[in-house]
């Protein structure tokens, strides 16, 4: 299963998610690229709820970025 | 796809709501997701210039929380903490100077700035000859 995920820059930072494909590592497959507002994010190998937990993470840990 | 609650607006477990950020920072907005990371899946995504788009889903039961809940109580508590966190900001922007203004005021009237600072304001080596001209006197040590 594979997913194509749209990530807008104001929430997400680039770092977050680095450490987050770093994290999930055993899970799944991902790659991002970034653009001028958005990331794009692709997971492959991935079930549902991985990709859930997968996003959860990156949140939390943009915000812990983001907000100091 | 594997995340399709992202694409729908309302489902049994998800549901997403937009957030207009001329009422609401980022800052306030993330503060609260963070928060209930451990109770939802969240994703946030940005449809316009000035809204946010808050995705949330309802996580399973597990044996560490075996009581599910419903979606629509999750998404009541996150506005009403959004809210919550929107004040503090506010509150924090229009008071912030006085109350560091109130706490430095108390904590020199408690003498707290007055203890003088550790070791000797002096030049060591003359302090050990007792050579120096000029001597800074602290008080009684």
């Amino acid at each position: 299963m594979t997913s194509t995920i749209i990530l807008t820059r104001r929430i997400y930072t680039p770092d977050a998610i680095k450490q987050t494909m770093a994290a999930f590592a055993n899970l799944c497959t991902a790659s991002f690229t970034s653009g001028d507002s958005d990331h794009i994010l692709i997971l492959t190998e991935v079930r549902a709820q991985v990709t859930d937990e997968f996003l959860n993470y990156a949140l939390a840990l943009s915000a812990q970025e983001l907000l100091g | 796809m594997g995340a399709e609650w992202l694409d729908a607006d309302s489902t049994e477990h998800a549901l997403a709501f937009t957030v207009d950020e001329r009422v609401y920072s980022v800052e306030a907005l993330l503060r609260t997701a963070y928060w209930f990371t451990d109770r939802a899946y969240l994703f946030i995504s940005k449809p316009t210039e000035h809204t946010l788009r808050v995705h949330l889903k309802a996580k399973p039961a597990t044996l560490e929380s075996p009581k599910s809940v419903a979606i629509g109580e999750i998404a009541g508590e996150f506005s009403n903490a959004l809210l919550d966190n929107q004040l503090r900001e506010g509150i924090e922007e229009r008071t912030g100077k006085i109350r560091e203004l109130l706490v430095m005021k108390a904590m020199a009237e408690a003498g707290v700035l007055e203890d003088p600072p550790p070791g000797s304001p002096n030049d060591p080596v003359a302090d050990q000859q007792h050579a120096d001209l000029t001597r800074i006197n602290l008080g009684p040590q």
